[in-house]
């Protein structure tokens, strides 16, 4: 009896059949389990978490769609979310004003401190100051 | 109640198959069939397990086999495992009307029932469904190196034990 001829012999053995009843049993407790587990999963009784998920999913979009809709003036409105929108407002006021003051005054010379000129070693003001000598 | 068209397709394509391995495999139709239940309990509770599955039938052999060593050593802690073959090795094996054919089936049975539940794994996988070592060692999560060794050896141990009886039948 050589392998070969043994594996084949051992390959022709028939196997048992799946008892044809299993089926509705075990499918049966395959659906029941599911039910079960959405049933205990859900927070709001019957409703599957699927359901829940997308239903949440789908409120926020919404949510977020009108809000952009909303006027920056209505958006204020809405309440203290929005208190970036206001300080980003006041911040550019500020600066508005500012420029205005700016473009009313006069010109001011700024006078150089002397001691910065004397601190300074630079060539060009030394020849300056061998000309006054001089 | 009726089940839905994705666990009934799956149950008629891969259950067959399945309850052979497992039969094989736990050498006890009780377990057997507690495991193939489970399987498919967690396919009910699962979201779409197999979606991510590249080869259904292979997945569903890894989960079976895996959930068969979980009832293998429930059982082993409360029965003896050769206390168990005598009530069921008649179960594994379709029966016949010929004599020597009976003797025959009911000696593989034997045979098969003497080996360590992982070399029947792979037996089984190799002569009865067919897979390739390659196949067999994605299925089961081992080296195919292993994979063959385990078909080797039980092999050659269902050969010894075999070769009498095949030798007076031919």
């Amino acid at each position: 009896m050589n392998p070969d001829a043994f594996e084949q012999q051992l390959q022709r053995r028939e196997l048992t059949q799946l008892p044809p009843e299993w089926r509705a049993e075990i499918l049966g407790a395959a659906v029941a389990a599911r039910e079960e587990q959405e049933r205990t999963e859900s927070p709001y009784g019957g409703v599957p978490w699927k359901r829940i998920r997308w239903g949440a999913l789908a409120a926020v979009w919404i949510a977020i769609g009108t809000f952009g809709q909303l006027d920056p003036e209505e958006r204020r409105s809405v309440g203290p979310a929005l208190a970036y929108q206001d300080v980003l407002t006041a911040v550019r006021e500020r600066t508005r004003l500012m420029a205005e003051v700016r473009a009313n005054e006069e010109p001011v010379e700024i006078a150089t401190p002397p001691a910065v000129r004397q601190r300074s070693g630079h060539r060009h003001d030394r020849k300056t100051a061998t000309l006054q000598f001089a | 109640m009726s089940p839905p068209p994705d666990l009934a397709r799956v149950y008629d394509a891969h259950a067959q198959a399945l309850f052979a391995f497992l039969l094989d495999f736990t050498r006890s139709e009780a377990d057997t069939r507690d495991v193939l239940q489970e399987v498919f309990v967690r396919l009910g509770r699962g979201d779409d397990l197999l979606a991510a599955a590249r080869d259904e039938r292979a997945f569903l052999v890894r989960m079976a086999h895996n959930l068969a060593i979980d009832a293998i050593r429930r059982r082993s802690t409360r029965v003896r495992h050769h206390e168990q073959y005598g009530a069921e090795s008649d179960l594994t094996c379709a029966p016949t009307d010929f004599t020597d054919a009976a003797t025959l089936s009911g000696a593989t049975e034997a045979a098969l029932d003497t080996l360590p539940p992982e070399q029947r794994a792979v037996v089984h996988l190799k002569l009865w469904a067919g897979l390739t070592f390659e196949q067999i060692a994605a299925t089961l999560d081992i080296p195919a190196n292993t994979a063959a060794s385990r078909y080797r050896y039980g092999l050659d141990k269902m050969r010894a034990q075999l070769r009498p009886l095949y030798n007076e039948i031919q």
